[in-house]
């Protein structure tokens, strides 16, 4: 009787909605920007183990090849904080603690993210190389689970 | 605004209801026309704007990001959820 009653209330007087939670200006977010800075980090560190130092003697050659090698590293340190960067957005502005109940690995995953970067910013390893690309993968496969989407992973190089 | 409100819930608003700190209220949103919300008002500012206020600190936007929103922009009291 009441809900009746109700119902002929709100067909009369239909109401408009209100926000009782107001979002952040943009709201827009996708871990992509980390795996794209990461990726380009452990490229560098690829192509650095892969260089071949010239005869000593030759100092042109020597010159090219320090210079390469000095362009390679100085990229890999801006890429690989910037990755660092991006990580520390999605976690701190997207991720909230409903999200951390459901997936109780959120902290440690970012954090072992976060320490990959800098490994492989001081570093030019590639076993920590693969290792930051597996927890961006991680971070990917959560992020888009919280967002009810299956977005398949995938790597530009 | 959980606890006490979740999303669809229906409510009442009484617009000309004197308003006061503690109260649940209908506002204009200061930066974004045609979107309105529904915060606790914490407290009036001297200058007679309303410091308002989400229920859960961690998530919302509120006036800690948009400031204090003017009086005008108040446009009632929650007074019942259905």
């Amino acid at each position: 009787m009441l809900k009746k009653s109700l119902d002929t209330l709100r067909a009369q007087f239909p109401a408009q909605p209100a926000e009782a939670h107001c979002d952040g200006p943009c709201g827009v977010y996708d871990p992509a920007s980390i795996r794209i800075a990461a990726e380009a980090a452990v490229s560098m560190t690829k192509k650095m183990l892969a260089m071949t130092p010239p005869d000593a003697s030759n100092s042109e050659a020597m010159a090219a090849y320090l210079n390469t090698m000095s362009r390679y590293a100085a990229i890999k340190e801006e890429q690989a904080h910037l990755a660092k960067s991006e990580l520390l957005v999605l976690w701190t502005d997207y991720f909230k603690p409903p999200h951390l109940e459901a997936y109780p690995n959120l902290h440690d995953t970012f954090w072992k993210a976060a320490k990959a970067c800098s490994s492989v910013k001081v570093e030019v390893s590639a076993q920590h190389a693969a290792e930051l690309m597996e927890a961006v993968q991680e971070i990917h496969t959560i992020f888009w689970a919280t967002k009810g989407r299956d977005i398949a992973w995938y790597t530009a190089s | 605004m959980r606890p006490v409100l979740a999303p669809d819930d229906e409510v009442l608003i009484d617009p000309r209801a004197l308003l006061a700190a503690g109260d649940l209220v209908l506002a204009r949103h200061p930066f974004r026309a045609g979107t309105r919300i529904i915060k606790r008002l914490s407290a009036w500012t001297e200058e007679g704007s309303a410091q308002l206020e989400g229920l859960n600190p961690d998530y919302s936007t509120d006036s800690r990001s948009f400031g204090a929103v003017p009086k005008d922009h108040l446009l009632g009291k929650v007074v019942c959820r259905f």
